[in-house]
């Protein structure tokens, strides 16, 4: 079967994915496309048209400050999707070089690595994130340094433990015994076996990151305005709770969608990535043998 | 006779700690003061039960578990001694087979690079992917193999794969753990002529560890028995089957199921 | 007297291209107090065969597509309600590896005292009687002891006595022992083989035992289906079959066997067996072995062999057996 068909027949069959896949699809395009898709510049103020109730000209209606609610929500994915790209990529990686040498070499090193992520594992994370920021100050950049700093230790924690079963299996040996140096066996052959697990808690992690981003940019100690962070938006929706709900409403349905659509994603690879799956999807080239 | 040993095991001990809560801690003697050799072109087979220490042995010699005394000595040089260069000679020299096909080789690596590794790892000068194809044939895997991943082949061309990646680095001897436990008869049969015409052909030694004894007549020209990590008996291959010395020895031969017709290859202790 | 007949069972497993015939339309059946043998290659449908006659053809991804497994008056496999009432207590199963069939975080006499209550419904005093009890039967040496241990602390031999006990817990008339031990050493393989012997002739049971070693199944059986390729090859008394074989297919497993063990002393021997490997057998039309028999005819390749019973009860399935037969030359022999 040529991989494209396998690959639409996987998503067929394992159903999270395929919803994950999807919602992930629509709002990475739409932050991307974002200048296309949105009909007016998010900044862009109408105080003629403040408070517009959704329909007509305003899809989703107008802010106080008369700016188009939908232009701000495309344009907030961009903030949030880039946001937890960054951190995913960032944390894995000290997370995956922390956790890895913890893992392989063991001992002082281990301890010293572990018990450390212990101290940063043991506070609630979103708490942490806000005494950092009180110190670091606000601003894209320091929210995304926060956030790594709060989240290496979870990966670190996933990769160590992987490494540390997969260091004992007998392929290890055999590398060893083909003449593979230490750096050679972490890479080509521990590494590209503990990633499956790591990829999709990665994808259910990107739903935390944007849980945890709009928290505090809701606290104000996030992204800042006039930005269109959809944790800015809510905070400004506040104030028109009842007045105008669709001002609540639109960010806060795109943050459910969006980090539901990761956590299925998530859900869909952990599924797909576990090869004794693979057999129920029939994507297998089948160890028939009864 | 010295200068004609490849591998000579002396005194080889070695005790594992179990750390057991805070503060007892427990120790476990798994091979003590086994001492043997292996010369070139021979089988030796070391025979035991599970826990007799007979694959930690195997690790010592390979260079995959330190021993808490006694030495491994290859060449007249014993090998902890080793260091750059003469490691990697020793590395080169000294290949293994594993006994689950399905855990020793790597998952994510294509049987084409599970091959390649050992000759890149070694500095082989010549065509790569010719000695690749070369490999395979030996074993007798086409040459479609090659791309596919250790979960596209069956158990028994599994080993295969693993026995190419042995040879692939020219070795003057393989430990063998187990090599044949988790295949068909049919396929151990294949497997033991494929071996042993390997050894007629390269001068290859084997050092055998298994609990299997009809694998050790197909192959071994001597034998270790071990129990509880110390050897027992040594024997040539014919003498511990006419007649074995220790009663550990004879439980072993008396449990090898044999079919009524075949008395005649029983042994008669 | 027949206690358990498989007629016609034919599983598949569905591919991502075809299905894949794992049981490929095999009937036997297994009569009151004997051994029954099942021995093949791997690939040869006799762990799927095993299976779906515990009604678990399910849960390891097979549909069975035909066949009737006739127990007790009732065919097993028309619901799965049937199969609740007797799986585990009327036709129990032993399974190759005992340590994943064990609850790693219970001690081994609670598991064992948890089947008693829930399946028998005994009182915690009887169960507590009942494990002792079946402890002892499966001369474990110290019951008591071993009762209160966790599974990783006793060893593979002991653990495989453990699920002997669990599978005699709720006195079955059938024990399905699917490669028992063979992943252990000869010598407890031998002991665990000899107590289910002793068990079985004692307690009155008919035993299925799933082996690919030809010795295990020789010491152990009555009768003995040789599988491949999910068809029954050949089907007979354990000594005749084995002493005396008429399937080609037969022949080469007996070859191959002798050339093991005497030491491998003619190499020759092994090449009359290329390398098995199931994706590259077509889905035969005839006789699944002929791509690897050397007596193989036309025929052979274009129909399937019928199964021809011979005078002393046993069953073959060859082209060339029962051509010899037409020939009028009964006693030929392959």
């Amino acid at each position: 079967m040529p991989p494209v068909r396998r690959f639409i027949r996987i998503l067929l069959t394992v159903k999270p994915l395929l919803w994950g896949t999807m919602i992930a699809a629509v709002i990475s395009a739409a932050s991307v496309l974002a200048p296309l898709i949105s009909p007016v510049d998010p900044l862009a103020q109408d105080l003629s048209a403040s408070l517009s109730a959704p329909g007509g000209q305003w899809i989703l209606g107008t802010d106080a400050l008369g700016r188009d609610v939908f232009s701000r929500v495309v344009y907030g994915s961009r903030i949030s999707l880039a946001f937890a790209f960054w951190v995913l990529t960032l944390s894995l990686l000290t997370g995956t070089v922390l956790g890895t040498v913890a893992g392989y070499f063991g001992g002082i090193v281990d301890s010293v690595i572990m018990r450390v992520s212990d101290i940063f594992l043991s506070f609630p994370s979103l708490l942490l994130a806000m005494i950092i920021t009180a110190f670091t100050g606000p601003g894209m950049v320091n929210l995304v340094g926060v956030f790594v700093v709060v989240y290496w230790a979870v990966f670190a924690r996933l990769i160590r433990g992987q490494v540390i079963s997969i260091k004992s299996m007998p392929y290890i040996d055999a590398a060893r015994i083909a003449g593979t140096g230490p750096f050679g066996i972490i890479t080509k052959h521990l590494l590209p076996n503990c990633f499956s697990p790591v990829i999709a808690y990665g994808a259910m992690m990107m739903g935390d990151f944007i849980i945890g981003e709009t928290a505090l940019s809701f606290l104000g100690l996030g992204i800042q305005p006039p930005k269109p962070s959809w944790g800015v938006m809510l905070a400004d929706a506040r104030n028109y709770l009842f007045t105008a709900p669709w001002l609540m409403l639109a960010p806060g349905f795109a943050v459910l969608i969006t980090v539901l659509g990761f956590n299925l994603l998530g859900d869909g690879l952990g599924y797909l990535l576990n090869p004794k799956q693979h057999e129920r999807v029939g994507v297998s080239y089948g160890n028939t043998e009864g | 006779m010295q200068e004609c040993e490849l591998i000579q095991v002396k005194n080889l001990s070695k005790t594992f700690t179990v750390p057991g809560g805070f503060t007892q801690r427990s120790y476990i003697e798994a091979v003590k003061d086994v001492t043997f050799s292996l010369q070139p072109g021979e089988t030796v087979a070391i025979i035991g039960e599970s826990a007799s220490g007979k694959s930690t042995v195997g690790k010592i010699i390979l260079g995959l578990v330190k021993p808490s005394s006694g030495e491994v000595i290859y060449r007249g040089q014993p090998i902890h001694s080793l260091k750059g260069n003469g490691m990697r000679a020793y590395r080169k020299a000294v290949q293994a087979v594993f006994q689950d096909p399905h855990s020793s080789l790597n998952p994510k690596m294509r049987i084409e690079d599970i091959i390649i590794e050992p000759l890149r790892n070694f500095g082989y000068r010549g065509d790569c992917r010719r000695r690749l194809s070369y490999l395979l044939e030996v074993v007798g895997l086409s040459g479609e193999f090659a791309a596919r991943f250790p979960h596209q082949c069956s158990g028994g061309q599994k080993q295969r794969v693993a026995i190419a990646r042995a040879l692939a680095a020219e070795p003057e001897a393989i430990v063998l753990d187990e090599p044949l436990s988790a295949l068909d008869m049919t396929i151990q049969t294949q497997i033991i002529a494929l071996l042993k015409s390997l050894q007629a052909e390269h001068g290859i030694s084997y050092l055998l560890i298994t609990h299997d004894l009809r694998a050790v007549k197909a192959m071994a020209d001597r034998v270790v028995v071990m129990y509880k990590g110390r050897v027992v008996e040594k024997a040539g291959k014919e003498e511990f089957f006419r007649c074995p010395a220790h009663p550990h020895s004879r439980a072993l031969l008396e449990a090898i199921p044999v079919i009524g017709g075949l008395q005649q290859c029983k042994v008669i202790i | 007297m027949e206690i358990l007949k498989v007629n016609d069972l034919t599983v598949y497993f569905d591919t991502r291209c075809r299905p894949v015939k794992a049981v490929d339309g095999i009937s036997f059946a297994l009569r009151r107090g004997e051994t029954l043998g099942i021995v093949g290659e791997s690939g040869s449908g006799k762990s799927v065969t095993a299976l779906t006659v515990m009604g678990l053809a399910q849960s390891i991804g097979a549909r069975i597509v035909s066949g009737e497994v006739w127990y007790d008056g009732k065919n097993l496999l028309s619901s799965q309600d049937l199969y609740r009432q007797v799986r585990g207590k009327k036709i129990s199963y032993i399974p190759q590896e005992a340590a994943p069939a064990l609850n790693p975080v219970l001690q081994v006499g609670k598991q064992l005292g948890e089947m008693l209550s829930v399946h028998l419904g005994l009182s915690a005093g009887d169960v507590r009687r009942k494990t002792a009890q079946l402890l002892e039967t499966v001369e474990l040496p110290q019951p008591e002891l071993v009762a209160r241990l966790y599974p990783h602390q006793l060893s593979g031999g002991i653990l495989q006595r453990v699920l002997l006990a669990m599978a005699l817990s709720c006195g079955p008339d059938i024990i399905i022992a699917d490669e028992p031990a063979s992943s252990l050493d000869t010598t407890i393989q031998a002991q665990i083989l000899r107590l289910l012997g002793t068990i079985k002739a004692r307690e009155g049971l008919s035993l299925i035992l799933i082996a690919h070693d030809l010795g295990v199944i020789y010491q152990n059986c009555d009768r003995v289906l040789i599988m491949y390729g999910g068809r029954i090859m050949e089907a007979g008394l354990t000594s005749q079959i084995l002493e005396n074989p008429l399937h080609p297919y037969t022949v080469s497993l007996l070859e191959t066997y002798r050339c093991l063990e005497e030491g491998m002393k003619q190499p020759g021997l092994t090449k009359s067996c290329p390398p098995a490997s199931r994706e590259n057998i077509p889905d035969a039309l005839g006789c699944v072995f002929a791509y690897r028999c050397q007596r193989a005819m036309d025929i052979c390749f274009l129909k399937k062999a019928p199964s021809l019973t011979l005078d002393d009860g046993r069953t073959v399935s060859c082209h060339h057996l029962l051509h010899l037969r037409q020939d009028g030359n009964p006693d030929a022999r392959m």
